[in-house]
């Protein structure tokens, strides 16, 4: 390589390392407004005061889910292993809200332990797999998360039921 | 064949995402072909025109 | 020098041809078509078995179809940012003309797969999420990223001297590739409303079906060769563009007055 292009490389080269140092810094620095959400930890950790809005997440503790199908009222138990909050919410609920299954709920605390949502998103994992499947490893004992709607309450699933 | 999705309240979603990708696809692949071949017709055009008129001049 | 090349030198001839604008118009006419070829034997198979026959997921449902198009096109959309800067690094420091020409057509392509992904990301939240759009990390990121590629095409546009601008162009690339591993580790560095990777490339086994792997695998690789197809669709065009007036052109004209292209 010509002194020339060597020159040029180590420029360039530096001047990324450079503007990667800078970005990495501000990130750093920016780290807890980047959070989409709060898990009921850091809500615990961080004494959010209630009133003040932001996001909730976690999973939806199974046994916790109650609705109400005149009111379209809804409650459940948010929980991240450690710390749990119940929350309302008044509205639909997604498709894919399910119990066990990940929700981030937007609204504001009205006690230490209670949520009130003014909205309510499913957040989805990574994992796909085929109804077949899941049922299978239903009954080999490992509980998958189970969609729940008004009009078909769960049922147990059966051997005939993953044929069709 | 698995074509009861088409049906399902999902449908709506994924026609409209095969929609746009599809648009999208196509033009971006087209786009440089048809500018290229205009440009070369444009070329062509010239060329024949320098040689009609040397021929006239001879 | 020996009375044989060696494979090293050959190999070393064979790369400097492709510097040459007349020797790359020609060469790449004779590939793109191959390479079309190995995109549709890919993609078709692909996408008639991710759309009928993979089974639906066991939670969503038919929406989860839609990655067949939105993971490649969001791999893709960052692959070419990557190759795009690498091109404008070759370009700004060795100033070979090809590079730099390949860098600026990738630019567009990039564009239009994050553009895809975008949408065929919104859509397919909103069945699965309940919503259209959040401002969550990974999101951001992505919308970073399609302003980039547009101020990558705009500058490459706001200065008359070609190279010169193929050269600013590719630095704001070299610069912008900062957020690419921003864009890949946001799920993992910050709470985001968006999932992981479901695919892993560096540990464990992916998260995914055989029978729904296998489809988005196909399309993941057929998109490779669609870009390099486009890639040297465009470049062609840019190229005969810029050197109109120079001798190649019609060179090539004359000596194949066959060939439609």
């Amino acid at each position: 390589m010509t002194p020339t292009r060597k020159r040029r490389l180590y420029l360039f080269l530096s001047l990324f390392a450079g503007v990667s140092l800078a970005v990495a810094i501000a990130m750093y620095a920016l780290q807890d407004n980047l959070l989409y959400f709060q898990s009921p930890s850091d809500v615990v950790s961080k004494q959010i005061a209630s009133g003040e809005k932001f996001r909730l997440g976690g999973l939806v503790q199974r046994g916790t889910v109650k609705r109400d199908p005149q009111t379209l009222l809804a409650s459940f138990d948010v929980t991240d292993g450690k710390q749990t909050i119940h929350v309302e919410y008044q509205g639909i609920l997604p498709d894919l809200f399910a119990e066990g299954q990940g929700v981030i709920a937007h609204g504001r605390l009205t006690s230490d332990d209670h949520f009130v949502a003014d909205d309510v998103l499913a957040k989805h994992d990574e994992t796909y797999m085929a109804p077949e499947v899941a049922d299978a490893l239903e009954r080999a004992g490992h509980p998958v998360k189970k969609k729940i709607s008004d009009s078909e309450p769960p049922v147990t699933t059966t051997p005939d039921s993953s044929a069709g | 064949m698995n074509i009861e999705w088409m049906h399902g309240q999902h449908a709506y979603y994924i026609f409209t995402a095969y929609a746009l990708t599809l648009a999208i696809v196509v033009y971006c692949a087209l786009m440089p072909v048809l500018r290229r071949r205009a440009l070369m017709q444009n070329l062509r055009l010239q060329q024949r025109s320098k040689t009609v008129a040397a021929r006239r001049h001879d | 020098m020996t009375e044989n090349p060696s494979i090293w030198q050959r190999c070393k001839v064979w790369f400097h041809r492709w510097g040459s604008p007349a020797w790359f118009y020609r060469t790449s006419g004779y590939i793109i078509p191959w390479l079309w070829g190995l995109c549709f034997i890919l993609a078709l198979p692909g996408l008639y078995l991710g759309l009928f026959v993979a089974p639906a997921d066991y939670l969503q449902g038919d929406s989860y179809r839609i990655i067949y198009i939105h993971v490649p096109s969001a791999w893709m959309s960052m692959m070419i940012f990557a190759l795009m800067a690498a091109f404008g690094l070759i370009g700004m420091v060795w100033r070979i003309r090809i590079a730099e020409t390949m860098a600026i057509c990738s630019a567009p392509i990039g564009a239009a797969f994050t553009l895809i992904a975008l949408l065929t990301g919104s859509l397919w939240g909103k069945p699965t999420w309940g919503t259209y759009w959040q401002w969550d990390a990974r999101m951001t990121s992505e919308l970073v990223l399609l302003f980039l590629y547009i101020g990558v095409m705009a500058l490459y546009q706001s200065i008359d001297e070609p190279r010169k601008a193929a050269r600013s162009a590719s630095l704001l690339a070299l610069v912008g590739l900062v957020n690419l591993p921003i864009i890949h580790y946001s799920v993992q560095w910050w709470n985001t409303l968006h999932q992981g990777s479901t695919i892993k490339l560096d540990i464990g086994e992916s998260s995914m079906d055989t029978s729904m792997l296998i489809p988005l695998l196909l399309v993941v690789a057929a998109s490779k060769f669609y870009y390099a197809a486009v890639l040297l669709s465009r470049s062609r065009g840019l190229l005969l563009q810029q050197d109109q007036h120079k001798r190649w052109p019609q060179e090539l004209w004359h000596a194949n007055k066959a060939d439609p292209t």
